[in-house]
């Protein structure tokens, strides 16, 4: 059974996180750019953008770590700075890079990291378990982390930013460089963590995950938010909104003509025998493309028709694709 | 929060394989090689009669007093002596100093030796002119008081002169400053701009200084166990001398390891370069330490005293070295607490500076 998120239990939102203007610069580099945006309770943001970015800058920014040059920020209602321990005590990250004791076993570094925010040993013993179970790393518990293999060590670093239980928890990249089994187990653990009542910011520059598990994303690119809604709505939000796909030996002029003809087509791409038609929203587009095929006497296989992802929504507002 | 920080901080230093190695069995490794290369040569610092040649002419000089002079130094085992026409001993290395009268004495090259021969005579010269003017202005003082046969040198320690023993001291300076290793290491625990691990202390709620003083004082406690342990090995395998003050000797002990840990906080946070760097940095800063307090060398210190001083009231290791060689030689503890007021100076500018570029409440970098 899919696992319902807070806002499809329709639980009442108030708003977790408000950045309003955020500037960051690194001398003559903005990386954050008039920045704003905000998450409501129980709800997953995805932050969705290539490398270098912004992301991890405004997620520094958001904990207190960076100093910022412009704008403000508010986590529960409150503007947020370093010293405020009691809005800290409600948020777990778990950043991008592992950050675990190799003197110490798993078991030990969730301990450790837990106990920094809950001093109870009974209620941490439970807590440090309960991160165990989630994470799924019951059999290694007595392991090194250099011992484990590199999902289950992402895994652990997992453990030790969420183990607390806090109300926000921000993954920023948290499967870069994980297996894909790993990676399913990361996902899951984050609707599973949300689905308990956890509002989750989630950085990545894989847009099948954010696309998979986020109720809402902001694609940033350079600092500035390009767009931002939910999956369908900023899939809906572009010209593309069917892409076709076959393969065939090399068309004559006459064939391609004909094609780059149909109605709402917006282009065709060329690569060998792979060929690849974007086009506007409509119906019948496959059917029209098929027939013509079959007009021309034109043999091909591998037909296919997709929708478009975030990535034509980002090659479409930015020119150029995510992973670039 | 400072029990919880604390005990896993000791648990993480303890189980850091490679910073006990370099902490504790390094110098354990170098003091057996130094008692391998200088063990046969620790008797060599008992003071032996210094060879001079005095010049036959010394009769014409007409001082009446000097020839007694230099029959007590004889006496005393200080000085002995060969008479001699010409300089030929001294240009035969034969001799150290080829004397001809009080104030005139020849010596071939600088040394320890030759340096007692001419501050002996020196000071024969200065009880000579005060004897002179007293002889001027008081005319019937009795001037054989004043010239009363004197022990010129005394040895008042007790101690037998031992080379390796300076050695070791040097060691045991140079293993407190090694400490920048446990210092380094926990500040890259809790300074958010220098690790991940860091961040995630830093994003916790927990108070900034009640974590890092837990982890400071887990960081000292180890230094002071590693410096127990080599002290330990040395007293008992190596046989090296500490005397038998040991609450001073434990309290050097106590403030150079915290001198060395403050030292790795200082190295840490005072700038942005690699760890890597830092850590070169700091064997590098140790051992030119080490060296300018003698580790290498002996006579460096000595050097160093008489033509600046300063550097060596700034050098820890120098500092370390010489509270215990005056710990174990002098009799009173004024040149220990000299050292140990230094000592303490520069490890509060080095916690001081340190907390300086730990103030900031956050990072315009990361």
């Amino acid at each position: 059974m899919p696992i319902k998120n807070t806002a499809e239990r329709g639980i009442t939102l108030e708003t977790i996180i408000n950045i309003s203007g955020l500037v960051k610069r690194y001398k003559e580099l903005t990386a954050v750019d008039n920045l704003s945006l905000s998450v409501q309770k129980g709800r997953i943001l995805g932050l969705l953008g290539p490398n270098g970015s912004g992301k991890t800058t405004t997620i520094h920014c958001l904990l207190g770590l960076l100093a910022y040059d412009a704008g403000s920020i508010e986590l529960f209602g409150e503007a947020m700075d370093s010293s405020k321990s009691h809005i800290k005590a409600r948020i777990g990250v778990v950043f991008q890079e592992v950050g675990v004791f190799d003197e110490l076993t798993v078991y030990e570094n969730i301990d450790y990291f837990c106990g920094l925010y809950i001093q109870d040993k009974q209620k941490r013993r439970q807590m440090v378990k309960d991160a165990v179970d989630l994470v799924q790393l019951q059999d290694f518990v007595k392991f090194r982390p250099k011992k484990l293999s590199g999902g289950l060590y992402r895994r652990l670093n997992i453990a030790c930013g969420i183990a607390h239980k806090p109300e926000l928890i921000i993954f920023d990249e948290p499967t870069v460089a994980v297996d894909p089994q790993s990676r399913n187990h990361i996902l899951e653990g984050i609707q599973k963590l949300n689905a308990e009542g956890a509002t989750i910011i989630y950085t990545s520059h894989y847009m099948e995950e954010v696309d998979q598990i986020c109720d809402e994303i902001v694609i940033i690119d350079q600092g500035r938010k390009i767009a931002e809604g939910t999956s369908d709505s900023l899939k809906a939000s572009i010209q593309t909104q069917e892409k076709i796909r076959f393969t065939a030996d090399p068309l004559s002029e006459a064939v391609i003509s004909k094609l780059k003809a149909l109605p709402g087509l917006l282009e065709l791409k060329i690569d060998e025998r792979t060929h690849n038609l974007s086009f506007e929203k409509g119906e019948g587009h496959i059917i029209r493309l098929v027939r013509t095929l079959q007009e021309e006497g034109v043999s091909y296989d591998a037909l296919t028709s997709e929708r478009p992802s975030l990535n034509d929504v980002f090659l479409e507002l930015t020119g150029k694709a995510l992973r670039d | 929060m400072f029990k919880h920080t604390f005990s896993y901080i000791i648990k993480i230093l303890l189980r850091s394989r490679q910073l006990v190695f370099w902490s504790l069995v390094f110098p354990v490794i170098i003091g057996l090689l130094f008692k391998l290369a200088l063990g046969n040569i620790s008797n060599a610092g008992k003071f032996e009669p210094i060879p001079v040649s005095l010049s036959s002419e010394i009769e014409k000089e007409g001082d009446f007093y000097f020839p007694i002079f230099l029959d007590n130094m004889e006496d005393e085992g200080v000085f002995k002596i060969t008479e001699a026409a010409d300089d030929a001993l001294l240009k035969d290395k034969k001799v150290v100093a080829h004397i001809i009268s009080p104030d005139k004495v020849e010596v071939n090259s600088p040394s320890i030796e030759s340096s007692i021969v001419e501050s002996l005579l020196n000071q024969y010269l200065g009880y000579r002119e005060a004897a002179i003017r007293v002889m001027r202005d008081f005319p019937n003082t009795d001037i054989s008081k004043l010239l009363e046969r004197q022990s010129l040198i005394e040895d008042v320690s007790g101690r037998e002169m031992n080379m390796f023993n300076t050695y070791a001291y040097t060691l045991v300076g140079m293993q407190s400053l090694y400490g920048y290793a446990w210092g380094l290491t926990i500040i890259y625990l809790y300074q958010a701009n220098l690790s991940v691990k860091a961040r995630r202390n830093a994003i916790a709620p927990t108070k900034k200084s009640v974590v890092i003083f837990a982890a400071t004082l887990a960081a000292w406690l180890m230094n002071m166990a590693v410096m127990a342990v080599n002290l330990l090995v040395m007293r008992f395998i190596l046989n090296v001398g500490f005397g038998d003050r040991l609450i001073p000797v434990l309290g050097l002990v106590a403030l150079s390891a915290l001198t060395g840990v403050a030292f790795g906080i200082f190295l840490g946070v005072s700038n942005r370069r690699p760890i890597e760097t830092k850590i070169g940095l700091g064997i590098v800063l140790t051992m030119t330490m080490s060296f300018l307090a003698g580790m290498m060398f002996a006579q460096m210190k000595i050097l160093i005293q008489r033509n600046a001083p300063i550097i060596n009231q700034l050098n820890p290791v120098a500092l370390v070295t010489d509270a215990l060689y005056s710990l174990y030689f002098y009799p009173g503890l004024e040149r220990y607490w000299l050292n140990m007021t230094f000592l303490g100076a520069i490890t509060i500018a080095l916690l001081a500076g340190s907390t300086f570029f730990m103030e900031r409440k956050n990072y315009v970098n990361l």
